[in-house]
């Protein structure tokens, strides 16, 4: 790594607008276009104040980004973390070109690659060979480059005999080994990846770390990566940047980071009461008033480990004289997968509070840091729910081995299954 | 420290800068995505490339015993089919253009979403696919010339022909300005596409395929001359037949509208294509 700054943000700001286009969008950009364009005044939505923060005069705005600045170094690589919606992948958006900031510069220099998904623009009716070439030129490679390494691609890719046909024939594990290969052997100076590294099989991943290891170790390489395995981040990043809700937070060595980020989301997670009325959590019929995360007993969250069994409870309030509610609970790994969601009992319901507490047992989940959200569900209705979303986190912690076993556990479930190996005697006749 | 940067991200500008420099890095991209084009239209298909000229020739003997043997359309000296075709070639190859580059922000919405190249690279390429149909049509073209001359026609082709490759180049243009200005607008409304489109289907008539310009009645002239495509398409027959309604400043305002219409066309798009994927 040298200390030659190849990339530079300074002052990042990127406002989204939310909801779906329609008719009624047309009427407010046509205002919007006549404030700005006709009557000379500034733009209504989305103003930068002098100081740099930020306001949204109308709901359906956001700032996925707000004063992002930060610096990358020749040959670093720059670990992305934070929740889902903090910002990370329009940060890679606007790094990678295919948007542009509100405001803010980034300035750099070499050439950029994104493999915000391995196998952009692969058409079904090409054969391999020429979706490599496809890829490859979309990718920024030119036809010489392709050349130069198609052999070696090809190779990589371990598909050698179905080369020449259409990918549409194609499993889809061959179709993924086939992009990842082109994605390996691009000629960037920067690469941006964002969990492009979960796709395929764990021995073929494995291949591709190393190889893309090797390609930031060697060829001195600069990475821009998102990762949401803390693991990853803190064996192959040199440096990491936190965001929440569009800010940076903390910048630096990946352990202190990521231990940040594991700390933040847990201090703050475990217990969340809305007390004042005007700020309560919920909808026109529900109020929630807390949710909290204990281990037995209320307030009790010592240390969550594989064993440990887990209480989610929560109090809200009714507010509709009669309804019918029943709540459901979701449970989301750090990557935003569902791993499952479970529902209550349905209880007639008065204006009063309403208490409901769901377990989940010991021995069932695996390590790895989880998410919870409530669904509301009024009347049996599957229109009329109320979503409090990831309103809990936590954080599962291995137990060390009683078993002859030293690896990770794989999957977000380690359920303590009746399992069990004997010796088969067999018969000897003489 | 001064440092010199390769590139730099900004906000979306109001006036977009091209960079042709950039434009020739990407060339292999165009030739690629040209190449797919081609692949993917004849790959899995019985007649393949024979395609190119039945469509044209189908409507040509469609548009004969339509306009010359019902309505009976005068068509001058030249034979019906020759005229017909010659002006159905170069209209198909202009609404096919217009039609297939309005899509270019939804068709290719998912590669936008992730990687960057100049995005103007799309409705190029798909210009240069659908002139080299052209150029295959042009051969067609060629041979029934030849059979209605072998036949006794005694048609001679103006020396003005050498200037083709320059039509050609105008119509090209005049299609892409035209796509792109379609394109542009319907990025974020999609309705827009349909409309644009079905008045594009509609100027058919306002362009003398099926009619000489020569026998368009004087009230109608002015309207039917104000289409830029007008002056291209007959300049284009006196190219070919020697006759055409066309004179120097039709055709200068043929000109000068298409390379107006190209400048709009380049900038909206351009504008246009610097945030698309945040609404598309």
């Amino acid at each position: 790594m040298s200390s030659r700054i190849v990339i530079e943000a300074s002052g990042l700001y990127k406002l989204y607008r939310l909801g779906a286009m329609s008719s009624g969008a047309f009427k407010k950009d046509l205002s919007r276009w006549w404030t700005v364009n006709v009557m000379g005044k500034e733009d209504p939505f989305g103003k930068i104040n002098e100081d740099g923060s930020t306001e949204t005069n109308e709901q359906q705005f956001m700032w996925a980004l707000q004063n992002v600045s930060f610096n990358v170094k020749e040959g670093e690589v720059l670990g992305i973390i934070g929740k889902n919606g903090a910002g990370k992948s329009t940060l890679l958006k606007i790094l990678s070109r295919v948007t542009r900031p509100t405001k803010g510069v980034v300035r750099g220099k070499g050439h950029i690659a994104s493999l915000l998904e391995v196998g952009t623009g692969f058409h079904e009716e090409l054969t391999g060979r020429e979706n490599i070439y496809l890829n490859g030129n979309i990718m920024g490679m030119t036809k010489k480059d392709v050349d130069k390494r198609l052999d070696e691609i090809v190779n990589f890719s371990g598909i050698e005999r179905y080369i020449d046909t259409p990918v549409k024939r194609y499993s889809s594990g061959m179709y993924v080994r086939l992009a990842f290969a082109v994605a390996a052997h691009l000629n960037a100076d920067i690469l941006i990846i964002d969990e492009a590294l979960s796709v395929g099989d764990a021995d073929f991943q494995r291949k591709c770390l190393n190889k893309i290891r090797e390609i930031s170790v060697k060829a001195g390489k600069t990475i821009i990566l998102v990762s949401h395995t803390m693991h990853t981040v803190q064996s192959f990043c040199h440096r990491a940047i936190l965001l929440q809700k569009g800010s940076i937070i903390e910048e630096g060595l990946p352990d202190h980071v990521v231990h940040k980020y594991l700390h933040a989301i847990q201090a703050k997670d475990y217990f969340n009461e809305y007390a004042d009325d005007d700020v309560l959590a919920g909808d026109a019929d529900i109020r929630v008033k807390k949710v909290t995360l204990d281990t037995g007993s209320v307030g009790d969250v010592e240390s969550i480990n594989v064993n440990t069994t887990l209480y989610i409870r929560f109090e809200c309030k009714s507010v509709n004289p009669e309804m019918d509610l029943a709540v459901g609970m979701y449970l989301f790994s750090v990557e935003g997968e569902c791993i499952f969601n479970a529902l209550s009992n349905s209880i007639k319901t008065s204006e009063g509070t309403i208490q409901g507490c769901c377990i989940i047992p010991g021995k069932l989940l695996n390590d790895g840091s989880y998410f919870v959200s409530l669904a509301f569900i009024k009347n049996g209705s599957t229109d009329d729910i109320f979503y409090l979303e990831e309103c809990l986190t936590f954080d599962v912690e291995d137990v060390p081995g009683q078993l002859r076993w030293y690896g990770n556990y794989s999957g977000h479930i380690r359920p303590a299954l009746s399992f069990s190996l004997t010796e088969k005697k067999s018969l000897i006749v003489t | 420290m001064k440092e010199n940067w390769s590139w730099e991200i900004k906000p979306a500008s109001r006036i977009p800068e091209i960079k042709i420099s950039e434009l020739w890095q990407y060339k292999d991209l165009l030739l690629r995505f040209v190449k797919r084009d081609h692949i993917v239209s004849y790959r899995q298909t019985i007649l393949g490339p024979l395609w190119v000229f039945l469509e044209p020739l189908i409507a040509t003997y469609v548009y004969f015993y339509v306009f010359s043997g019902i309505l009976k359309v005068s068509t001058g000296e030249v034979p019906p089919q020759l005229f017909f075709l010659s002006g159905i070639i170069l209209w198909t190859y202009f609404s096919d253009v217009v039609s297939s580059i309005s899509y270019s922000f939804y068709q290719n919405a998912s590669i936008f979403a992730k990687v960057y190249f100049p995005r103007i690279l799309v409705p190029i390429s798909i210009n240069v696919s659908k002139l080299s149909r052209l150029g295959i049509q042009m051969l067609m073209l060629i041979g029934m010339y030849i059979y209605f001359n072998v036949n006794g026609q005694g048609l001679k082709p103006s020396w003005y022909l050498l200037f083709a490759p320059v039509l050609i180049l105008f119509t090209a243009l005049l299609s892409l300005a035209v796509g792109l200005i379609i394109a542009a607008l319907s990025a974020r409304y999609r309705d827009l596409q349909n409309l644009m489109m079905f008045i594009i289907r509609l100027l058919m008539f306002a362009t003398p395929i099926f009619y000489p310009f020569a026998q368009v009645d004087e009230k109608f002239k002015m309207i039917i001359g104000l289409n830029p495509l007008t002056p291209l398409l007959e300049a284009w027959r006196v190219m070919l037949f020697g006759s055409g309604a066309v004179n120097g400043l039709h055709l200068l305002y043929g000109i000068v509208s298409t390379l107006v219409l190209l400048v709009i066309g380049v900038i909206a798009f351009g504008r246009v294509e610097q945030n698309v994927i945040d609404t598309i």
